[in-house]
Formats: structure tokens, C-alpha cells, sequence
């Protein structure tokens, strides 16, 4: 009776030490599990973030693109007319060149459609072109080279729409 | 008549010096990125620049003092360094950013790259400094600025939906990229009202000698001078919402795609006439500012200043502005994109707006500097109102740079 007094006595010493470790032992843990906790939620919000203005960011650059295209095929157009004079399309097309492959590589991980990749990969030959065939004043040329590059520049819509 | 000739020579003056090469910019990407929709932004813009440039004028005439002196004078000379060092990097950017515009019309004219041109237009900047008076240049540069007009022509050429410019007067919401929008509406506004403008203006008044008897000039050209001046970017926001929506252009990243802006309206002459008003009214923007830069300074250190007088009587005056050309000349030279340094320096120059603007308060209500010409409810209201105004474009300018800009 006493040994099994005893020993219930001892059984809940040793739970209520068991608890006591484990509560110790879980005080001891809770600031970490707090830091952890903080460390996950900024990590997530972090990556959020991220991912939001990865998106973003994606969606800014192909808008930014855009425009270098639409620019460049307002300068061609304008070039091949003889509105403006060479002195500044041809700088001003060249710009629009590098901008746009400066552009291209800042894509170059990012998430793309095959018609986008396949308009990234066409468009430094479209520009080349619409540079030499407005220079030329080949207006049925340059008129294809415009009508190519708006196509393009479509593709990078994600709305597809073309203005 | 006389007073006439100066009220019209002052409204000429103010509308050529109006538009620089951060009214050219911002009112651009604002036109091509949302339209008309943005208009607002250089009403409000101008209306609170109209009522700061007549109190800069007011206090000049009434106090026979220059807004620096008035700071210096009346919030004690820590305030005044505060002021003068946030002002003078401000001044410094806004001047890079002007010397680039002038290269970059340049580069246009010739098919010379900006930056060959750089040393040689910071020196001719300085040339006219030297050798000019203040008339050459107030008068002068800023009487060919008018060039410019040539933006309102082409709107009507254009001819757009009125009724929707008529909309973009009042402030609305964006349908899209609201934090790139905000940050526009306060490159605009920085834009507009530049601190700058206050010291040239109220040194000028002094340069020029203005008695009791230019009340009624200075309230005129400051009203209609900074309005036709506002009526300019308004021009440009309508063109450029006009010309790049069609050609499915909306958002503005180099001076190349603003360079077109004249040409489906005026044809061959577009991009000569948008260069010669890029160049002129850069040019004249940049003297304005690097003489800006030389008042505060010497009126501030208690310096002979005056750029009617010979250098040799002010060599401090002298050397302040030599100074702020070389070292602004820098970053062009070094290839920045006088795009980029107008758009950072707009936004940077709303985030100095409460230095400027807290000491007209103070400045305006003192009667023993202005004796009976004190401001009345309304000029105070506005005030407030502007202060207000100021206080949330500098909180907002940086969150704005970093997720707008």
C-alpha cells in the first residue's frame, strides 16, 4: 500500500516534473518559437511582397517596352515621311533600340508566354529594319516593318490589345 | 503707358520663364500615362504659385528686403542654414537637370550627343552671367521663351475632346497604377512651384528697383504671367494625351519619345520648334537658377550681390554662381539621363517645399517688415493651405520615388 503510495506519489512527482521540464523547457522555447514565428511571417510577407512586385515589376518592364516600341515606330514613320530629319530619328531609333534591348535582358528570366518569348526574339531584327527601310524611305517596307512591330507589340500585351 | 510696357513686359517674361524642362517632363509622362486626367495637378500647382510669386513681390517692394533676407532677418540664422542647404541641393539638381535639357535639344538640332555639349552650355550659361545684367537676362531670355506658345497652337491644331480636358480639371480617381499616378501629380506640383522661384523673384524686384507705385504690377504679372505660364503645361498634358494614346505610347522614359510631341500638329517644323523651346526655355531656366542660388547665398552671408553690377564689386556673388554651374554640369557630362535627373530633382524639390513656404506665413503677418501690406484672411487661408500641401508632398515624395517613381 505504501510502496504503491509511494510510487503513485513518486508517478506524480515525476509527471508534475515531467510538466514543470516541459514548460520550462517550452518558456525556454517560446521566445524562439516567437522569433520563428515573426522570422516566418516577415519571410512570407517578404516573399510576398516580392512575388507582387516581381509581377509588378514584370508588368511595368513589358509596359515600358511598349512604348519604346510604339516610340520607335512613331520616329520610323515620321522618318521615312521626311518629317523629321536624321540628325535626330536616327539617334532618337537607336535609343529606342538599346532601351528596348536593355529591356529584353531584364526579362530574361522572368515568366512569358511562347507568343512573347517568340516577339522578345523577333524584335531586334524589326528594329534593325525599320531603322535601314525608313532610312532608305521605303515607305512599303518601312509600312511592313510597322505593321510587324505593332503585331509584336500586341503579343506583349498581356490584354492583347494594340492601341 | 509706361507701367503698361512693364505690366506686359512682366506677363511676356513670366509666361516665357515659366516652362522648364520639369514642366516639359512631367506634364508629358502625365498626358501620355492618364490623359487629361491629371490637369488639375498644375492648377492647383499654379494657383498656389501665383499667390506665393505676389507675396514675394509684395514683400520685396514693401520691406525693400528679398524673401532670404526676411528669412535670415526674422527666423535667426540656424533656420536660415537649414533652409539654405536643403534649398541649394534642390537648386543644384533642378540646374543639372536644366543644363541637360539644353543638351538635349542640342543633341536633337545636331545629332551630337548631349553630353559633348554640356561643358560647352554650362560655359555660355555662364558667359551671360558675366557679361549680361539682370534685364538681358529676365527680359532677354525669357521674352524668346515665348516660343513655347507654340504648344498651345498645336493643341488647337490638334483639336481635342474639350469636354474631357474640361474633366481633368477636377481631381479624380486613376483607373489604374495609382502609386505612379500620385507620384506624377507630385512631380507636377514640384514642378510648379519651385522655392527657387520666390528668390529670383523677390531679388528681382529689388535688381529692378520696384517702388510703393508696383503694387498693381506685381499682383498683374504674377496673376497672369504664372496663368498663361500654367496654360502652357496644361498645352502639353492635351498634347500628349492627345498624340501618344494614339500611337499606343503611355508611359514616357527618355526626351527621344516627348521630342515628337509637336510633330503630328506642325509637321516638319515639330521638332525644330520643340527643340529651340526646349533649349530656350532650359537656358533660361538654368540662369535663373544658378542666379537664384547666388542671391540666397550672398544675401543670406550678407554679401554684395547684384547682377547689374561688374563682378569685380561682388566677387562672392560671382564665384557662388560660377560654383553651382560647375559642380551641376557634372552629372550631364558624366552621361546621367537628363530625364531621370529632371524627374528625381522634381520630387526632390517637393520634399524642400515647407522651407520655402512655412516663412511667408511669418514673413507676410509682420508689420514692422510690411508694414500695412500685410496678407489678408485669404492670402493667410491660402498660405495654410499650401503649407499643408507642402507638408504632405514631402512625406509622400519618398514612398511615392519608391513605389511610383
Amino acid at each position: 500500500m505504501r510502496a504503491q503510495t509511494k510510487f503513485a506519489v513518486t508517478e506524480k512527482l515525476e509527471a508534475v516534473m515531467s510538466w514543470k521540464i516541459a514548460k520550462q523547457a517550452a518558456c525556454r522555447q517560446l521566445p524562439q518559437t516567437s522569433i520563428g514565428k515573426r522570422t516566418c511571417l516577415l519571410a512570407m510577407v517578404v516573399l510576398l511582397a516580392c512575388c507582387s512586385s516581381g509581377g509588378d515589376q514584370q508588368r511595368r518592364i513589358l509596359q515600358e517596352m511598349r512604348s519604346w516600341i510604339a516610340s520607335a515606330e512613331m520616329i520610323a514613320q515620321a522618318r521615312m515621311e521626311g518629317v523629321v530629319p536624321t540628325m535626330f530619328s536616327g539617334p532618337a531609333l537607336q535609343r529606342c533600340n538599346a532601351e528596348i534591348s536593355s529591356l529584353a535582358v531584364d526579362l530574361k528570366n522572368a515568366q512569358l508566354s511562347v507568343a512573347q518569348r517568340t516577339a522578345l526574339s523577333d524584335l531586334p531584327g524589326l528594329l534593325v529594319e525599320a531603322e535601314e527601310a525608313s532610312s532608305r524611305k521605303d515607305g512599303p517596307q518601312t509600312e511592313r516593318v510597322i505593321l510587324a512591330l505593332r503585331r509584336t507589340r500586341g503579343s506583349l500585351d498581356p490584354a492583347g490589345k494594340i492601341p | 503707358m509706361k507701367k503698361l510696357l512693364e505690366i506686359s513686359l512682366g506677363v511676356v517674361t513670366s509666361v516665357g520663364g515659366f516652362l522648364e524642362t520639369g514642366s516639359i517632363a512631367t506634364s508629358a509622362q502625365a498626358g501620355a500615362a492618364y490623359g487629361f486626367s491629371l490637369i488639375w495637378a498644375v492648377i492647383l500647382g499654379t494657383g498656389c504659385l501665383i499667390f506665393l510669386v505676389e507675396m514675394s513681390g509684395r514683400f520685396a517692394i514693401a520691406s525693400h528686403h528679398t524673401i532670404a533676407d526676411g528669412i535670415r532677418d526674422r527666423f535667426g540664422s540656424n533656420f536660415f542654414i537649414l533652409a539654405f542647404v536643403v534649398i541649394s541641393v534642390v537648386n543644384l539638381m533642378v540646374l543639372a537637370a536644366e543644363i541637360g535639357g539644353v543638351t538635349l535639344a542640342l543633341q536633337f538640332l545636331t545629332g551630337w550627343s548631349f553630353q559633348w555639349w554640356a561643358v560647352p552650355v554650362a560655359f555660355a550659361a555662364w558667359l551671360l552671367l558675366w557679361r549680361g545684367t539682370f534685364g538681358t537676362i529676365e527680359k532677354g531670355v525669357s521674352s524668346l521663351g515665348l516660343i513655347a506658345l507654340s504648344f498651345v497652337v498645336a493643341m488647337f491644331v490638334m483639336g481635342p475632346p474639350w469636354r474631357e480636358v474640361a474633366r481633368g480639371a477636377i481631381p479624380s480617381l486613376p483607373a489604374k497604377d495609382g502609386w505612379h499616378y500620385a507620384f506624377i501629380a507630385v512631380s507636377i506640383l514640384g514642378a510648379t512651384i519651385s522655392n527657387y522661384l520666390f528668390f529670383f523673384y523677390s531679388s528681382g524686384a529689388i535688381e529692378e528697383k520696384w517702388d510703393k507705385s508696383y503694387f498693381g504690377v506685381n499682383k498683374i504679372t504674377a496673376a497672369f504671367g504664372m496663368a498663361f505660364g500654367g496654360a502652357l503645361s496644361v498645352a502639353i498634358i492635351v498634347l500628349a494625351a492627345v498624340v501618344y494614346s494614339s500611337h499606343g505610347i503611355d508611359d514616357i522614359e527618355g526626351y527621344e519619345q516627348i521630342a515628337m510631341i509637336l510633330t503630328p500638329a506642325l509637321g516638319r517644323w515639330g521638332i525644330y520648334i520643340f527643340s529651340f523651346s526646349l533649349l530656350i526655355t532650359c537656358f533660361g531656366a538654368a540662369l535663373e537658377l544658378s542666379l537664384a542660388q547666388a542671391y540666397i547665398t550672398a544675401q543670406g552671408f550678407g554679401w554684395n550681390w547684384s547682377e547689374d553690377a561688374k563682378p569685380k564689386t561682388d566677387p562672392a556673388f560671382t564665384l557662388v554662381y560660377t560654383a553651382v554651374i560647375a559642380i551641376a554640369v557634372i552629372p550631364i557630362t558624366a552621361g546621367l539621363d537628363p530625364l531621370k535627373v529632371t524627374i528625381f530633382s522634381m520630387a526632390i524639390t517637393a520634399i524642400s517645399l515647407p522651407l520655402g513656404v512655412i516663412p511667408f506665413l511669418f514673413l507676410m503677418n509682420d508689420k514692422a517688415l510690411v508694414g500695412d501690406h500685410t496678407n489678408g484672411w485669404i492670402g493667410n487661408a491660402v498660405v495654410l493651405f499650401i503649407i499643408g500641401l507642402a507638408f504632405a508632398l514631402a512625406i509622400v515624395t519618398v514612398p511615392l520615388q519608391i513605389w511610383g517613381g
